[in-house]
Formats: C-alpha cells, structure tokens, sequence
C-alpha cells in the first residue's frame, strides 16, 4: 500500500508514458524541424543571402506571420495532448475501467497532468539544446544564447498554459470533440468577447470610443492572440507571473472539478448540473452579439442588427438545448417560456443602453480641466507602439505615427466646442447618402484631464455641418505642425529631394544642401497659409507635384510632401532658381490645347469615371463633337490647369488636356468663378 | 463482508437505485438477477466504487469503497464490455494490471495461462468479445482479489468456457474465501453456482433468498383423491399457486418438507408425487405471490 497517498501514480504514469509518447516524439519531430532544420537550410544557403539579412535566424525564433506552422504547432499540439491524455474520461468504458482501478482520482489527475507535461516540455527543452548547439557549432552569432532561452520561455509558459486549459475543460465536458472546441473558444473568449461587446456598444452609444478600446492591446487579453504578438512586444515579468498563475490555479480548478465529477457524466455535452444553465446562456449572448455584429457590419443598419440578435440567441439557444438533452425534442413550453425570458432581459438591457443612463454619451470635460486634447481622424497614432523587440522591429517598415495632441488654449477651445456641437447635434440614424458618406469623417478624441483623468470619444461627422468649427483648427499652426512631416524634418539630414511632376515626366532632385534647406523653408511657409479649404481639398484638385524626401540617416526612409497649386511662395522659389519649367507642366510646351465640355451624361459617371472616358476618348472625335471649345491660348490653358480638379460632383464643365505626346489629362471645372471664355461659349 | 444500506442513486431525471440494501457474507456468491434497467450495472459499479451513491451506505469489510484504495486493490471488477488499451497485448495489460494491483499475482496469471489458452502477444482488440472477456478473466483472477464484482459475465462464453470459469470462480471462493457478485438477466446462468439470489427491478431490491433455504421450503405436489379432495386439505398451509387438472390437483407450497409430507399423506391421497423446482419456477411463483408477474420483472 506504499502509493496511498502518493501525488501520482508510478503504475500509471508507465503506462501514459507507453501509451502516448507518440505524442512527445511527434512533437519533437516537428519542433526539429521548424526550428534547427531551418537554421540549417538558412546556413547552407549562399553567402550573401546571409549577410544581407542578419535578422533571419532570429526570425525563426519569433512568433509571427514569418512562422505560421510554429505557431500553429505550439497552438494545436498542447490542446491536443489534453485531449488524448484525458480522453478516457468522455468514454464510459474506459472512465470505468479507470476507476475502478485502484487509484485514489487525484492520483489519476496528477499522474496525466505531469505525463502531458512532460510530452510538452521535454521536445521544446530537446529542441532549444539542439538548436543551442547547432548555432554554436556552426558559428552563426547572429543568435545569441539568450534568444534561445527567450524562445524556449515563451513556449513552455504557452503550452503549459494551453495544456492546463484543455485539461481544465476536460472537466467541465464529457465530450471529446466538445473539450476541443471550448479549449479553444475559453483560450480566445477575453479577446472575443471584448470585440463582441465593444462592437455592439458602438451601435448603441453615441459618441462610444470603440476605436481606442479595440487597439488598446484587447489582443492581449486572450493568450492565443497574444502568442502572434510576443515577438513584437515581449513578454514581461507581470505577464509571465499572470500565466503561470493563471495555470496553476486552472490546475487546482481542474483538479476539483475532477473529485467532484461523476464517472457517469463521461458522453454528455455537460458534465456538471449547475454549468448547464451558465453555459446554455452563456452561448446563447455571445452567439446573439456575433450574428448581430456581423450583421451590423455587412448591412450598416439597425433593423439588420436586431434580426440578428433574434437569429443568433434563437439559434444557440435552441442548439444548445439540443446538445444538452440529445434530443430534437426540445420545442417545448419550457423551452420557449424560458427563452421568451431571456429575450425580456436582453431587450431591458437594449433599453437601458438606448436611455443613456450613465450619461456617458452627454459628458462634457469643463475647460478649466483639460490639459491637452489629441484630435484625429483614428486613435492609431495615440495608441501605436512601436516593437520593442529589434528583430521584429527590423522588419517592421511602418514610421512612427505623430500624435495630434493639442496644447494651444485656443486649440483646446477650439476643439471643446466643435465636441460640444458634436453633441448637441446628437446621432444621425438616416443612412447617409453616397454623397454624405463621402463626405464623413471620424473624429477621434482623447482629452487629458486635471488629476491624470482622460477621456475617449469618437464621432463620425458630416464634415459640411462643423466646416465653422473645423476651419480654425485646421488652419491653426498647431495642426499643420502636426500633421505635415516637414516639420519634423532637419535639413542636414535630407540626401536628396525628388521633385515629381504630376501627370508629366518632368521630375527634378535637388541634392545641394543649400537649396534643399531652402526648399524646405518655403514649402513651410506655403503650409503655414493654406486654407480649411486646401487642405480638405474637397474637389481633389491635383498638385504640380510630389516632394520627396530622402533621408539620409541608416533607416533610409523618405517623407513625401505634395506641391499644391496655392504654394506660390515655393513656385517664386523654383522661379528665381530657375528651376520651375524643369517640373511643372507649361502650357505650349506640354500642353498642346485643351478641349472642354459641357459635363455629359451623368448617369454612368460612377461606373467609369473621369479616367476611364479620357482613353476612351478618341482626340479626332473629340474634336468633331458639336459645341466643344477648343482652347490653345496659353493664359486660358495656364488658367485652367491651375482650376481644374477630379471630383465631379459640383462641375460644370469637362475639361481635356492634349499633351505634347498625344495622352490626354481629364478633368473638371466648376461653373463658378469660370472666366469669360468659357462662359461666352457656352451662353449660347 | 459487503453491507450495502438504502443505497439511492440517480442520474439526471431517472432514479436508477432506490434505496436498496443487500448483504454478502465472506465466501459466498451472490446473484443479482434483475431485467434490463433494473439498475444491475449502476449497483455493481457503485460497489466497484466507480460510482459514488447519493444517498446510503456501502461498505466492503466495514470500509467505504469509493476512493478507498487499499479496499480497491482487493476488489476488482469486470464489466459486461471490457475495456482493454487500443494496441495492448494481453501482456501488455498483464503488466499494467501488474503494476497497479499490488497482490498480483505473476505465477498464477502464467498457470491461468493453461486454462484460457491464448497467446500472451497478441493484441486484446483483434480478439473476439468473447475472448476479450475471457482476457479480463484471466487479468482480473490473477491479481487475487478478495472481491470479484461481475457484471453479466458469461454472456459470450461458449459453454465450454463458461463452465470453466466457472470452476475458476468456485475454486477461488473454495480455497481462498473470495466474496462474489454477479449479476444477470437470466436465472438460470446462476442458479448453480450462487448462495444467494437478489432479484431488483426499477431500481428497487424485490426480494433476496438464501437458495438453500429456498429449495428446500418450496415445493411442487401433484396429489389426487379418489373423491373429493378434502376441505381441510390446504388449511393452514401456505399455498403460493394452484392449479387443477382433472383430478389432479397441483400445488406450490412453501414449509418444512416432512411436515407437508405427513399432512399429505394423512389425507390418503390416491397419487401424490413432490416434484423438482427450478430456481425460475421458484421466483415465478414467489413473485406471483407478491404481486409481480414474472415476466414483467425478468424477461
């Protein structure tokens, strides 16, 4: 009787060890060869692919998009483990057999607990060793020892987290296949559901910050996300003690729930009595929150969304039921009053979100508070983190986004009324018109209050109806600071600047310093004078030209500004060094004559285009066409290539430009401000 | 040795056990009897402590069963489905009972090895059921039990074989006192080999006997007059079923043989014969007399 009280069982623990070490050496195989075998196909490649990129072996030893098999390994084979090491308990004769055993059950538990340990641990920990000796041995020194250990950290603490979360709903299910699947949905519910729930706050609170709470690290809630992450951002100390904290008390949870389960319960979709309700309601909201978000999101109204909600808990519900009972006989009275429950809770709670009772979606920070407000058309630039692992940082291209946060008293005013309009204007709940819909903007806004407070709220505006609101803040210097890399950009580090004719191949880069400071300096000035109108550019009217950057500094990355038309102060610059015919387009050099037209049938416009029309346009016919002016004066042709644009929403007018070489630029003009040539022409 | 005491188990909406109490004494075999459903299987896995009751008391030599391992390791269990590792050869699973039991038993599994004549190596799924049960026979004996809980063991065993094991059975509780349990739907598997007979249906325990006692104290009489039979004839005699044909009366009585014997034959009957009983026709009439059809109970 020595094993009365042992922790586990040496008889069992033999026979796990016979029965499924398949497991560990499958396992072991596939970690050879997603990691060693590649450090070894990467070193027998040639040389200089080598060199070109010293972050390629450490790459195999992240956990991102690069390693998709790795990733998917570490995610399915710990779950998988679970399952087989507990799989007698969802099979009635083997769960007899089992216990009839003379093993006490908390023997049982442990005994398969450290065995799936084991069959985990031992490949990952072979596996490092092998790879630790195959990097020193081959002399590669891009891999340090410590990338290794960080590697093999990672995915002990993942599997040992992923096994015990299999092995803890193993418990809770009698089915196999269930085990499985609720492995997985309990692994990915804390991201999920926060996805579900935000989303469908957002149709419901005016004003929600659904943005900001969606990037502010919701992925990290749930491990399985979190595992593609790692690599960018590591993990911390905290972190690491809230998983394997998190893992050993699933394992005391599973050990209970063991000792209290009964043997009888192995094939049913629940094991325990009082988890039927808790999971029958449970599948059922979630289930409501999914179908009514999807259906939010492809059909963008409201009716749709109730529909779904209806859908989705009717059928979870009623699935569930049937899974429960193994039985199609659950349309019953029971059944349905009790549903008819649920849908009354649910429509109170709609109710309570509709009426607003936290007033949340009328709260107003008072403007002696306000610290700061960062305003934006997204929360990526407030709540962007760049990857603080270097490797992943290498082949992260993105540049870091510039945070819109004001601090200008009239700013801040500025901005605090236009919210407060916001407000008072309250949801729109017509479906906006293609018109509208283009003319929308989201603005996203976080104020930073007295005392640390901050605030989120986001809004998509009409932009038309806060033009008065908008129109200071945009022309303010504060935001053309803000939202124009020149600013940022110090001259002495600029290699080169490439000037891009528009529609023309003219192209001109300047690479002495003197001028390039000089350019810089009036592109700044010019930016400083633009209008609210400019810089919405609502018409889209084409610059003369993109500005390109190039920075000299090791990272190799350029800043892209565009040559508007209104930029006379950089144009009386490019004149003076004469520079300007080098890369705008001229009329009678580049432009040979124009022809325009009355805007024509508007009914196929959206199908083709502006675009579309000029190639299809034949110059002859073009010509030919009744009532078209032609123009070859170069004033007339230098007046409409300043005014013409590409939306044609408001034009008036058509306009072709034939270049030198036969390829014809389309746009629009405006029936306002059109000058007398025009106009004359077509009065009669 | 076993004491079960208003065991009541349920699962879910049907109540499987209800209330039921039985008794074993050391060294004897008991037969549960009991229709499909009667609750055979839940009582004997309740007492192989794979089930835990929900009410009442169980316990083997004064010991409760379910988690109570040094009671477990003297008692094993042998369902009417055995379970056996997918791939596992019989020595395989030698080995693992081996490892789990501690009175195992190595020499007596290689002695058995005669008796069930197969081979050590080959894998226990690509046998027959029948031989797959003949393997938990084998396992199951050699590791000693005190305790052998059978659930419907002899379905599938040819006739060969299950007058084997059931020498094996009577050999061990002969020699070494083993206790048994068995249940079946059909009396007449037992009817050789057990003490005691138990007979549950719907969950509740009908009635238990001793079958010795039971043989002897009910009786079937064919007795004829060559009149009238007399009325005081069945006076004072408990009579559980009667039936006339012709002149011939038949009666099933229960009491001490002598005595119906002497009071018979005080009445000068022209024919009287005391004929056999069967275990079955035993049941069928002392069931008729509580009430129960048999067939309702049994078939």
């Amino acid at each position: 009787m020595k094993l009365k009280t042992s922790f586990i069982n040496r008889g069992i623990l033999l026979n796990d060890l016979k029965r499924f070490s398949w497991i560990g050496a499958g396992y072991l195989l596939a970690l050879l060869a997603i990691v060693p075998l590649k450090i070894f196909m990467l070193y027998s490649r040639t040389q200089d692919l080598r060199t070109n990129d010293t972050t390629a072996y450490l790459r195999i030893f992240q956990f991102d998009y690069y390693s998709p098999i790795q990733i998917l390994v570490l995610i399915v084979v710990p779950v998988l483990t679970g399952l087989l090491l507990f799989r007698y308990l969802q099979d009635s004769r083997a769960a007899d057999m089992a216990h009839a055993l003379p093993v006490r059950r908390e023997a049982l538990y442990n005994t398969h607990v450290v065995t799936g340990i084991i069959f985990l641990f031992v490949p990952l920990i072979l596996t490092a060793l092998v790879s630790w000796a195959l990097v020193s041995g081959l002399g590669i020194e891009d891999v340090k020892g410590i990338n290794i250990l960080t590697w093999l950290a990672n995915c002990l603490l993942f599997n040992l987290l992923f096994f015990i979360c299999s092995v803890a709903v193993g418990m809770v299910t009698g089915m196999t296949t269930m085990q499985g699947v609720l492995s997985y949905i309990l692994l990915f519910l804390p991201s999920g559901l926060s996805v579900l729930l935000l989303h469908n706050l957002n149709q419901y609170v005016y004003g929600f910050a659904y943005d900001y709470y969606l990037s502010s690290k919701i992925e990290y809630l749930s491990p399985l996300t979190r595992l593609t992450d790692i690599s960018r951002n590591p993990f911390q100390p905290g972190e690491m003690a809230v998983y394997l904290g998190i893992s050993i008390l699933l394992y005391f949870v599973g050990r209970s729930l063991y000792l209290r389960r009964h043997t009888e319960t192995a094939g049913s979709a629940i094991t325990f009595q009082v988890l039927r309700p808790v999971f029958k309601y449970s599948v059922t909201f979630c289930f409501m929150l999914l179908l009514g978000s999807y259906f939010n999101a492809v059909q963008d109204s409201r009716a749709w969304t109730y529909f779904g909600y209806l859908i989705g808990s009717l059928l979870a519900y009623f699935l569930i039921e049937i899974l429960l009972n193994k039985s199609l006989h659950v349309f019953q009275g029971r059944q349905f009053r009790n549903y008819g429950i649920y849908a009354l809770a649910m429509v109170v709670l709609l109710g309570l979100l509709h009426f607003d009772w936290t007033g949340y979606e009328k709260r107003l920070p008072g403007i002696s508070e306000i610290k700061s407000i960062y305003m934006d058309s997204s929360f990526y630039p407030l709540t962007y983190q760049p990857a603080s692992d270097p490797a992943a940082q290498a082949v992260d291209y993105m540049y870091t986004p510039v945070k819109a946060i004001y601090t200008d008293q009239e700013n801040i005013a500025r901005i605090h009324a236009l919210h407060r309009q916001i407000i008072a204007n309250g949801p729109d709940h017509k479906k906006p018109s293609l018109s509208q819909r283009r003319n929308t903007e989201r603005i996203c806004l976080a104020y930073e209050l007295a005392g640390g407070k901050r605030m989120y709220r986001q809004y998509d505006i009409y932009i038309p109806d806060y033009t008065g609101s908008l129109k200071p803040i945009y022309e303010s210097r504060e935001y053309k600071e803000m939202h124009n890399q020149i600013f940022r950009v110090n001259p002495a580090e600029v290699d080169f600047i490439d000037i891009i004719g528009y529609e023309s191949d003219k192209h001109l880069r300047l690479v002495d310093p003197v001028l390039i400071a000089q350019a810089i300096e009036h592109l700044k000035t010019d930016i400083y004078a633009d209008t609210y109108e400019e810089i919405v550019n609502i018409n889209s009217k084409p610059p003369w030209a993109s500005i390109n950057l190039q920075l000299t500094n090791i990272q190799t990355r350029s800043y892209s500004q565009e040559w508007k038309k209104t930029y006379t102060n950089f144009e009386q610059w490019l004149k003076d060094t004469g520079k300007y015919e080098q890369v705008r387009l001229l009329p009678g050099t580049d432009i040979t004559c124009a022809f325009i037209d009355r805007v024509s049938v508007r009914d196929d416009k959206d199908l083709h285009g502006p675009y579309a029309k000029a190639r299809r346009l034949d110059l002859t016919e073009l010509e030919e066409r009744p009532g078209i002016l032609k123009i070859t004066d170069p004033e007339q042709l230098e007046w409409c290539l300043r005014q013409y644009y590409r939306n044609d929403e408001q034009a008036a007018y058509e306009i072709f430009f034939v270049r030198n070489n036969g390829d014809v630029i389309s746009g629009f003009l405006g029936e306002a401000g059109a000058p007398a040539f025009i106009q004359e022409h077509f009065a009669g | 040795m076993i004491e079960i005491e208003r065991v009541s188990k349920r699962f879910q909406e049907t109540e499987a056990l209800k209330e039921v109490s039985l008794s074993v004494r050391r060294g004897s075999i008991y037969g549960l009897v009991g229709s499909n459903g009667a609750g055979k299987t839940t009582l004997l896995k309740i007492l192989a402590g794979i089930y835990k009751p929900d009410s009442g008391a169980l316990t083997i030599d004064s010991q409760p069963v379910f988690e109570n391992f040094p009671i477990k390791a003297r008692t094993v269990f042998i369902p009417d489905a055995p379970y056996h590792f997918p791939n596992f050869t019989i020595r395989d699973m030698a080995h693992f009972h081996a490892r789990l039991y501690p009175r195992w038993n190595q020499a007596r599994f290689e002695k058995l090895g005669e008796v069930f004549n197969m081979e050590t190596k080959r894998r226990i799924r690509t046998l027959s059921k029948g031989m797959q049960r003949q393997v938990s026979f084998w396992l199951n004996l050699s590791s000693a039990p005190d305790v052998l809980i059978l659930d419907e063991p002899l379905d599938g065993l040819d006739p060969v074989m299950r007058k084997k094991v059931k020498n094996l059975i009577i050999q061990d509780v002969a020699e070494r006192k083993m206790t048994v349990i068995i249940s079946s739907h059909n009396l007449r598997d037992l009817e050789d080999i057990c003490d005691y007979i138990g007979i549950l249906h719907q969950g509740e325990m009908l009635l238990q006997r001793d079958l010795d006692d039971l043989k002897s104290d009910v009786h079937k009489i064919q007795i004829a007059f060559s009149g009238d039979s007399p009325p005081a004839l069945l006076q004072d005699l408990q009579v559980l079923y009667q039936e006339k044909r012709g002149s011939v009366l038949i009666l099933i009585a229960r009491g001490p043989f002598k005595e119906i014997i002497s009071r018979m034959e005080s009445y000068h009957p022209a024919i009287l014969d005391i004929l056999p009983l069967t275990l079955e026709e035993i049941f069928i009439y002392e069931m008729g007399d509580r009430g129960y059809e048999i067939k309702n109970v049994l078939y």
